[in-house]
This record gives C-alpha cells, sequence and structure tokens, in this order.
C-alpha cells in the first residue's frame, strides 16, 4: 500500500515542489489549495502525514486541523508558517497539529518529516487503518454514555478497548478529554492494569495461562515454544498481524491444565509439543 | 410445560465449555427431538459441576448417573440405550482411578460423596439462567424472612453467633464487620461483592457465579438490609465472561420480579445492584484497593483506619464480603446459627469450597465441612496422586499461602490450624505438586506473581519482592552462594512488617514455607549446583542408569534433539552435547532409569564421551560402568 | 411480570415440584416402566406415554416416572413396577396404556394394587440380569 501525504498550501508552484520532492522518495502525495478539497481529501484518504500551511488568517486553517485531528487521529499533522505568531502556533497545536515546521521548509527536512509520520503509524503509536471515523463516533458514543456515570474511566476505557482492540495514546487523550479527566491519570490507569494494553494485537490474540495449577503443569514451556516458532515476544504481535501473544494469570479453569485462550475460544491439556498443531487452525 | 421423566444436567461451566459442551448440547437436543422425546426428556445447561477434568459432564436424574468425557458421537447412544430402553451407557461411568472400579451414580463417586454442599447446594441442580428454578430451591425465601420479618440488629446477631468468617482469604468474622458498618451513620451505605478472585489456582467463586448467580444477589440483599445499603457493586474480574455474562441475567431477572429496586417485597427497602468489571490486578482483591478501582482509579490501598465499614467507597460506609461468603448467608437466616455451626469446628464453623488443581487424580471443585484433615481431601477426595508419582506438597491460599509437606497432611483444614504451618487457607485455592516439581521454582514462581502484582505504594513490597526474586532467579541459575537463604529470610521478615495492605504483608509466605519444609533443596541448589527434580535446567544433567536401562527406547523417540541413542533392548545413553535438559526423558521413561545428577556431572560425562569416542577407533571394547 | 410479593416465592416453588422430585429425589413412588429393545416390542413405549400423561393430568409431583432395561420375564411383558416409599416393590405384567393408568389410580393414588395383573412382589426383577 502507498504511503500517503497530503500538502496544504496557497501557493500552487511550491506544492509541485514539494510534491516531486516526495514523489521521488516513493510517497504518494496529494495537494490542494482549498479547505473544503482538503477536507474531502483527507475524509476519504488514509494519510498519514498532512502538512498545512498557516495563513495570517489562520481562524479557518484551526478549524479544518481540527475536523482532520476528529476524522484522522492517526494523521500526523504539521502546520507551516512563515512568521508564525505566537496566536497561529499556539491555535494550531490546540486543534491537534504535533510539529511546526518553518517557511520555507527545505527539502531535506520535507523528507525527514514524512519518515517521522511513518514510524510514528508503524510504532503503533496510532495506526491510520485502525481508527476509522466510525470508530471515533463509536468511542464518543462510549464517552457520552458513561459521562455521568460515577468512575467511568475504567469502564469506558474497556468498552474502548473492546471496540478498538487496543488503547492508542489518541485514543486516551480523547477519553481524557471527553470525560475531563488529566491525561495522566488516564495513562496512569491505563498502564496500572493489566487488562488494557496500547499496542494493537493480532487477528488472534494468543493468550497463555500462568496460573499456579498451570504452571506447574508446564505451561511456562508453551509460552517458549510459541514464542520462538512465530518469533514474538510476549506482548507482541507477529508481523503479518495474525497472532499476539500475552500471558495472563488464572483464568480458573485449572482442571483443564495447560490452559490456552484463542481469540475467545479455551483450549484445554495443551502441551508445548503440540500448541503450534493447535494454532494451525488460525487463519 | 408437560411433566417429563428425565432431566438431563449438563455441565455449562467454564471447563466443560471448553471441552466442548454447548456442542454436547445442541446434539442432545436435535437427537432428543429426532427421537420424539422433547416431552420426556429436559435438557439443562448448568453452571460449574466442579468436576472439571473429567469433562465434558453431565448427570442424568432421576437415576443420578453421572456421564464423563461425553463426545458428540456418545449422544445418539446415551438418546437410544439409555432414555428409550433404560440402560445407562457403562462406557461413559467414572472409572476409579486407583482400583479403576466403575462407579454409575454420582452419589457414590467419592469425589461427590465425601462433600457437603452447602455454598454450592445448588450446583448442577438449577438452570443457573432461571431465577424460577432458584426459588424452587427455596430462592430469595432468606431474603424475604430479613427483609419482611428480621431487623438489623437480628440479622447480625444471627450472623454473629453462626460465625461465618470471610471466606475471601483473612477469615474476619462476617457478622461483625456488618456490625461495625451498621452502627455507623450515614445517608448512603455500599454493599460490595468482591468478584475479583486474583489467587492462581482458585477459581470457587467463578463456579459459584456460573452456577447459582442468584445465591449471590441474595446474600447481598440480606447484607444491604443489616447495615442499610441502597446500592451495590459486585466487582468481578474481566477474566470471568460467563459468570459475568450470568450475573447480569440474574440482576435483570431479579429486578422484573421485584427483587432488586426499590420497594423490595412490598417495603419500603431498596436495593439496586451493579456489576463492575474489574481490569487485571491482583492486588484489587485487597478491599480498600477495590474500592479505589470502582471509583476509577488505580487499585491501591489506603492505610487503615478509617475501616471501609466507616469511610469505605468515595468515603461512604461499606462492606465488602466475597462471592463465597455471600453463598452461606441465606442458609443462615433461613436454617439458623446453630444450624450452620452443626459442621466445622469452634472456630472455623461450616464448610469451605476449594479448588483441588495439579497434580491430582480428581481436579475440580469441593465442599468440604471445616477440620476436615488435608490427607483426606488430597487421597479419599482427590484420589491421590496421578502416574505413580509422589506426594511432595500441597500448597495453599494462592501468592499469600505456603506450602505444607507430606508430615502436615494431618492438619485439619481450619484457619487457626492452616496458619500454625505458616500457609493459610485463603481463598481456597489447593494446588497439590508431586516429585517432580522443584519448590525453589515454585517459591520462584509465586514471587514472580507478587513482584508483578504489587501496586507500588509500599517500598518494601515494591523493590523487596524484586529483590526476593532476583535472589531466586540466582538461586535456579546456579549462581546462589551462601548466605541467600538467610538473606531471603530476613528480606521477608522486614517486607511483611512494613507493608500496608495483605499483598505485601504476606508476600514472603511461599519463601519462607518453602525454606521452612524445604530446605535441603534450597541447599542442594546453592552448594552442589544441583536441582534434583531437573526442573532448574542449568542445574542438572540428565543421564541413563544402564543397570536399570532396558532398552525400550521410549526416551529416544520423545526426545526433541535425538540426544538419545542406542541398540534396541539395549541401554540407551544421552548425548551431553546434545541434551537440552528439557526433562522430556525423565518424563517418559515409566523404568526410573534417567537420573539427574548435579551440573558438575555434565563435564565428567562429556570428558567420558570423548575417551569413548577416541577408543571407539579401536575396535569395540566397551564395557559398562 | 408483577414484582412478587412474599407469598409467591412459595407458589413458584410448587409449580417446580414434580421437576425438583426428578432432580432432588425425596418423591413418595417411582413407577418403572421395563424398557429395552423386548419390552419396547411388546409396547412399552406407548405404556410410558401413557403414564406420563396420567402423569400430567393428576398434576401429583411426588411420583415419578423411570425407564429401564426389560425385566427379562418373557411372556409377561410389557412390565412396570411400582415403588411406593417404604413398602415393597410391586411388578406389574402385561401392561398397556389403559392398565397402566388404572395403576396410577387405584395404586399409586389409591393405594391399592391390581391384584390380577401382579407377576412378583418383595424384589424387583433385576435390571442387571438383563443381557
Amino acid at each position: 500500500m502507498d504511503t500517503k501525504i497530503l500538502v496544504v498550501d496557497n501557493d500552487k508552484s511550491l506544492l509541485q515542489n514539494c510534491k516531486s520532492v516526495l514523489e521521488t522518495e516513493g510517497y504518494a502525495v496529494d495537494y490542494c489549495m482549498s479547505h473544503s478539497e482538503a477536507e474531502s481529501l483527507f475524509k476519504n484518504n488514509d494519510y498519514v502525514l498532512m502538512m498545512i500551511y498557516m495563513p495570517e488568517c489562520y481562524a479557518e486553517t484551526v478549524q479544518l486541523i481540527r475536523s482532520a485531528r476528529s476524522v484522522r487521529p492517526g494523521m500526523l499533522i504539521s502546520a507551516v508558517s512563515d512568521a508564525p505568531s505566537h496566536g497561529s502556533l499556539k491555535s494550531a497545536v490546540a486543534a491537534g497539529a504535533k510539529n511546526y515546521l518553518r517557511a520555507p521548509v527545505a527539502q531535506p527536512q520535507i523528507i525527514a518529516e514524512a519518515k517521522k509520520a511513518v514510524s510514528r503509524a508503524a510504532e503503533g503509536h496510532s495506526c491510520c487503518s485502525d481508527i476509522t471515523p466510525e470508530i471515533l463516533a463509536g468511542l464518543d458514543e462510549i464517552i457520552k454514555n458513561n459521562k455521568s456515570r460515577q468512575g467511568a474511566l475504567i469502564p469506558v476505557l474497556q468498552a474502548a478497548q473492546e471496540l478498538i482492540g487496543y488503547l492508542p495514546v489518541d485514543v486516551l487523550k480523547r477519553v481524557a478529554s471527553g470525560l475531563d479527566i488529566p491525561e495522566s491519570e488516564v495513562h496512569g490507569v491505563v498502564s496500572f492494569y493489566s487488562i488494557f494494553t496500547m499496542k494493537p494485537k493480532g487477528r488472534h490474540n494468543i493468550r497463555v495461562c500462568l496460573g499456579t495449577a498451570c504452571y506447574v503443569k508446564g505451561s511456562e514451556e508453551i509460552v517458549k515454544k510459541i514464542s520462538e516458532e512465530l518469533k514474538l515476544d510476549v506482548g507482541g504481535m507477529t508481523e503479518d498481524k495474525k497472532f499476539s501473544l500475552e500471558t495472563v494469570r488464572c483464568l480458573g479453569a485449572c482442571g483443564l491444565a495447560p490452559v490456552l485462550v484463542v481469540g475467545k475460544e479455551t483450549f484445554g491439556d495443551v502441551h508445548a509439543k503440540d500448541v503450534m498443531n493447535l494454532l494451525k487452525q488460525f487463519e | 410445560m408437560k411433566t417429563h421423566r428425565i432431566s438431563v444436567m449438563l455441565c455449562g461451566g467454564t471447563g466443560c465449555i471448553a471441552s466442548g459442551s454447548m456442542k454436547l448440547r445442541d446434539a442432545m437436543v436435535e437427537e432428543i427431538k429426532k427421537r420424539g422425546l422433547q416431552d420426556e426428556v429436559n435438557v439443562v445447561l448448568t453452571g460449574c459441576n466442579g468436576f472439571c477434568a473429567q469433562g465434558p459432564v453431565m448427570t442424568i436424574y432421576p437415576e443420578d448417573i453421572f456421564y464423563q468425557k461425553v463426545t458428540v458421537d456418545d449422544i445418539p447412544l446415551i438418546v437410544e440405550e439409555h432414555f428409550i430402553k433404560g440402560r445407562p451407557v457403562e462406557k461413559l461411568f467414572y472409572k476409579e482411578p486407583v482400583k479403576k472400579k466403575v462407579i454409575p451414580l454420582m452419589r457414590d463417586i467419592p469425589f461427590f460423596s465425601l462433600q457437603v454442599l452447602r455454598a454450592l447446594r445448588n450446583k448442577g441442580l438449577i438452570d443457573a439462567e432461571k431465577i424460577d428454578e432458584y426459588i424452587a430451591r427455596d430462592g430469595y425465601q432468606a431474603a424475604a424472612k430479613a427483609i419482611t420479618q428480621m431487623t438489623s440488629e437480628q440479622i447480625i446477631d444471627e450472623m454473629k453467633r453462626s460465625g461465618l468468617r470471610g471466606r475471601g482469604g483473612a477469615g474476619f468474622p462476617a457478622g461483625l464487620k456488618w456490625e461495625l458498618c451498621a452502627k455507623v451513620e450515614g445517608d448512603q451505605k455500599y454493599i460490595l461483592c468482591n468478584g475479583d478472585e486474583g489467587d492462581p489456582g482458585a477459581f470457587m467463586d467463578r463456579s459459584i457465579m456460573e452456577a447459582d448467580p442468584h445465591v449471590v444477589l441474595e446474600g447481598m440483599l440480606i447484607g444491604a438490609k443489616a447495615i442499610g445499603a441502597s446500592k451495590g457493586y459486585i466487582y468481578v474480574r474481566a477474566e470471568y465472561p460467563l459468570a459475568v455474562q450470568r450475573l447480569k441475567i440474574a440482576i435483570d431477572q431479579a429486578k422484573e420480579y421485584g427483587l432488586l429496586g426499590d420497594n423490595i417485597l412490598g417495603t419500603d427497602f431498596s436495593l439496586d445492584i451493579e456489576i463492575y468489571l474489574g481490569a487485571g490486578a491482583f492486588v484489587c482483591g485487597e478491599e480498600t484497593a477495590l474500592m479505589r478501582s470502582i471509583e476509577g482509579e488505580r487499585g491501591m490501598p489506603r492505610p487503615r483506619p478509617p475501616f471501609p465499614a466507616q469511610k469505605g467507597l468515595w468515603d461512604k460506609p461499606s462492606v465488602l464480603n466475597n462471592v463465597e461468603t455471600y453463598a452461606n448467608i441465606p442458609m443462615i437466616i433461613l436454617k439458623g446459627a446453630d444450624w450452620f455451626r452443626s459442621m466445622g469446628t469452634e472456630k472455623s464453623a461450616g464448610t469451605k469450597v476449594f479448588a483441588l488443581s495439579g497434580a491430582i487424580n480428581n481436579i475440580g471443585l469441593i465442599e468440604v465441612p471445616m477440620g476436615i484433615p488435608l490427607r483426606q481431601i488430597i487421597y479419599d477426595i482427590g484420589g491421590g496422586i496421578p502416574k505413580g508419582r509422589k506426594f511432595k506438597a500441597v500448597q495453599l491460599g494462592g501468592p499469600s499461602g505456603g506450602c505444607m509437606p507430606e508430615p502436615l497432611l494431618d492438619t485439619p483444614v481450619t484457619y487457626e490450624d492452616i496458619v500454625q504451618t505458616g500457609a493459610i487457607v485463603g481463598s481456597g485455592g489447593m494446588v497439590v505438586m508431586d516429585n517432580f516439581n522443584c519448590m525453589v521454582n515454585v517459591a520462584k514462581f509465586f514471587l514472580e506473581f507478587t513482584a508483578d502484582e504489587s501496586c507500588g505504594k509500599c517500598t518494601p513490597c515494591r523493590v523487596g519482592t524484586t529483590v526476593m526474586l532476583d535472589i531466586l532467579t540466582r538461586i535456579t541459575e546456579g549462581k546462589g552462594h551462601e548466605g541467600d537463604i538467610e538473606l531471603l529470610q530476613s528480606m521477608s521478615k522486614d517486607i511483611i512488617e512494613s507493608s500496608l495492605c495483605g499483598l505485601g504483608q504476606t508476600a514472603p509466605n511461599p519463601v519462607l514455607t518453602t525454606i521452612k519444609y524445604f530446605r535441603d533443596e534450597y541447599e542442594s541448589h546453592i552448594n552442589e549446583k544441583w536441582c534434583k527434580t531437573g526442573v532448574c535446567r542449568d542445574l542438572c544433567t540428565f543421564y541413563i542408569n544402564k543397570e536399570k536401562c532396558i532398552g525400550c527406547g521410549a526416551c529416544a523417540r520423545a526426545c526433541p534433539k535425538k540426544a538419545i541413542s542406542g541398540e534396541k533392548k539395549k541401554p540407551h545413553e544421552i548425548d551431553q552435547n546434545m541434551c537440552i535438559q528439557c526433562r522430556v526423558c525423565y518424563e517418559t521413561c515409566k523404568f526410573d532409569s534417567v537420573m539427574i545428577g548435579p551440573r558438575s556431572m555434565r563435564e565428567e560425562l562429556k570428558k567420558k564421551e570423548e575417551k569413548e569416542q577416541t577408543t571407539d577407533a579401536e575396535p569395540q571394547s566397551v564395557e559398562t560402568a | 411480570m408483577p414484582k412478587l410479593a412474599a407469598d409467591d416465592l412459595k407458589k413458584i416453588k410448587d409449580s417446580y415440584r414434580s421437576v425438583f422430585t426428578i432432580r432432588e429425589g425425596g418423591q413418595r413412588v417411582t413407577i418403572t416402566v421395563h424398557m429395552g429393545t423386548s419390552g419396547i416390542a411388546a409396547g412399552a413405549r406407548s405404556v410410558m406415554e401413557a403414564l406420563l400423561d396420567e402423569l400430567h393430568n393428576s398434576g401429583v409431583s411426588d411420583v415419578i416416572a423411570n425407564a429401564s432395561a426389560s425385566s427379562g420375564v418373557p411372556g409377561k411383558e410389557p412390565m412396570a413396577t411400582v415403588e411406593v416409599a417404604g413398602e415393597s416393590p410391586v411388578t406389574y405384567g402385561g401392561v398397556d396404556a389403559i392398565i397402566i393408568k388404572k395403576i396410577f389410580r387405584e395404586h399409586v393414588l389409591n393405594g391399592s394394587p391390581l391384584q390380577q395383573f401382579i407377576v412378583a412382589k418383595e424384589s424387583e426383577p433385576s435390571c442387571e440380569a438383563e443381557s
């Protein structure tokens, strides 16, 4: 899949220059000069990066950044300005821009920015393809439904994770602002409880029970085996996004020890030598 | 509904569902329809039967026939032979593990016959998703009695006289807890249920919530009436999706009947109960931490006083009891404190549910009178140790508990007797270990758990458990040195004395008890670099006793590295350069001829092998040592 | 669903009494119809169906119907055994749909066995004897 970048500016020659620079680096580039066009572009395309020029009258541009942030929370937004007043920069950041570039932007800077956006997306810092506008709407709905409830944070995070599969930073921020709780507190809760994860999970999440009964029957060997064979660490995901591996404390199914859960299916009496065979059935 | 003649109670607990009971139910219902028996046979999906390892299991009434390890292919046979022709299917009967005797009736199987069911009185007898079936078993009558006929003082008095102690671990008298809270003035009080069963190896609360969710609600209703609470929360582990689902159904049904909500049974008493999903933090089993978690914060304990009875959830007076405690309450109210005290001992009244697992024949959930000796649980109910191995230890009380050796097996299971040994009754996890388990490794396992689960608030617990874990890891890797045992002991003492909550105060117990009862294992790990069970890979050498080996070749076939060679019917040999100490040969050998030596032996054997190879070049003349 | 009053709990319990007699035991009478291959060939199924009808219509909750393997007594099938708690079991032979209803009314409900159909008293024909 092409890595797509959107550039918004009011100077066509600059845009064309930027496009050719990035295209030689292998990126797919769209550009436009009007805000309405930009809006429809980022609604329909999955960009990793939007570079946007901040004109002197920046109110409308800020509006556009805000809209881009909500539609594409995973996209890196970089504001470009030649004479940044304190106001334009602050507003851009408040609306959701992450970076600021001083115009005119030099060629290496443009490329560096694109690379930054790509690595940010790959880190799972935010994964563009996961967080669609529908998911965001679902998240907002969850927040709305729980907002008045006492102690809403954990149920909201649980529902959000159920919806998205994991909790990327942008989701945490949205939850924080939605519930009016400091981001630090939200992160504190997410990192405290083992059920929450900020890393994406594979299509099939494997959970190996390390409870006492399973442990004394060799479940540690199962973890080692899966980890070796699939080349993934506990907490990690395979490159093809097929499997992810977790360990859990006790599933309370000690009668079947050692126990392993794939997705929502529980398997009992699993042994290290058979485990890879068992995983074969998952596509 | 037509009168049927057969009830099929198919276990729908987590264990049996994992073994396929949902498919069985569908197949059974379909087959029954096919044979036109739908009016005669009633198929009920119950909660956990308790005999999880034999799953999927089912009991057929009125005969009380118990079928185990049933597959979909067995269904037509059961319907044809048993339901139509009246001939129970013998091949699905339980077989006694030692004498291999076939036992058709559930009530005759020692695993069941030696139990006394109180908290689990409805297990396997009702459809957990039907409130009417719970009511048919006297359900909600105790709550009705408490709400319409008893005062708060009367309820608390009955509870105090019963001597019921909290079943979650600490064993604090439930009646006293209620009394403390009832005395506190407050416009809003909370009744809370702890279903955050975090001890690894414990699953009694899960089973109760799955099999009999209404009993939890009824216990909470009685507690709410006693303390004057109008709002309740059940805090359940998210790892228990089935329990959550059943509780949700139960709450909805109870609301529909007006047994929860406003003006219950036409009185001015009201109670609303909500489920709160835990998020996977062991420390949340501690009551103040659990309350913080419901408030949506990190689950970190608070110092006491103030006690939760005074300032609990959202600083309001609150009472928290565990699932099993609540399950005991309705019968105390209905039958009285004296009836409750008729089982158990003076200080430990009633019965206790245990989750029996590990190296034992009959794995599952049991309820026994308190005071029963451990030996009876392990050998009579549990059916002893499988595969001809030897009992080594039983671990009680999870990460807060300890390991008890063979000489202590006659200890009666009561709060006061078990604590004398250094272990605790705890929530009731009972994991049996055989001579294949390394006790240093077991201690390390629990420390790994507590070090990971320490919330981090108290330094001695946060740092102390980690340092202790480092020492234990060192020992199991062959880097232990003299003084380590004493260091572990003195650190344990400090952690116990200076931690705020139960987690830190009990975290060193597994280490202390294994040192107390299995010190020789620590010493051989440290001094001889020898793990005699072969669990710690760095501390063992596997070799074959040539006098015992009959050359069956089983070990050679099992070896993943093909490190074992030898002619058929002649003693085999392990190539030390290839061996990865996986222990498979040791587990496979039926003649005890695979031996485990200290680490140092590896080099000696390697040298010997080299020597033999050079002599091999000459004409064959190898003698056995 | 209407909100319950305390008395309603007992009503619900009563409505389930026959169900729980099957599961918990404690029944006053067990009527066993001897099925098995030969029993069924002789018409034991229709006896069982008639019995269940009768049980249902009578509304009693302390009587259960049970099936067992065939009695192994040739020429007497279909057979049924009535076992009243505290009394010795009575086995009837040559039972059909009408006779079983009679047995139910006379013996089970009124306590007077139907002498003309009795084939055995005291000990029930052993199930284990069946092959």
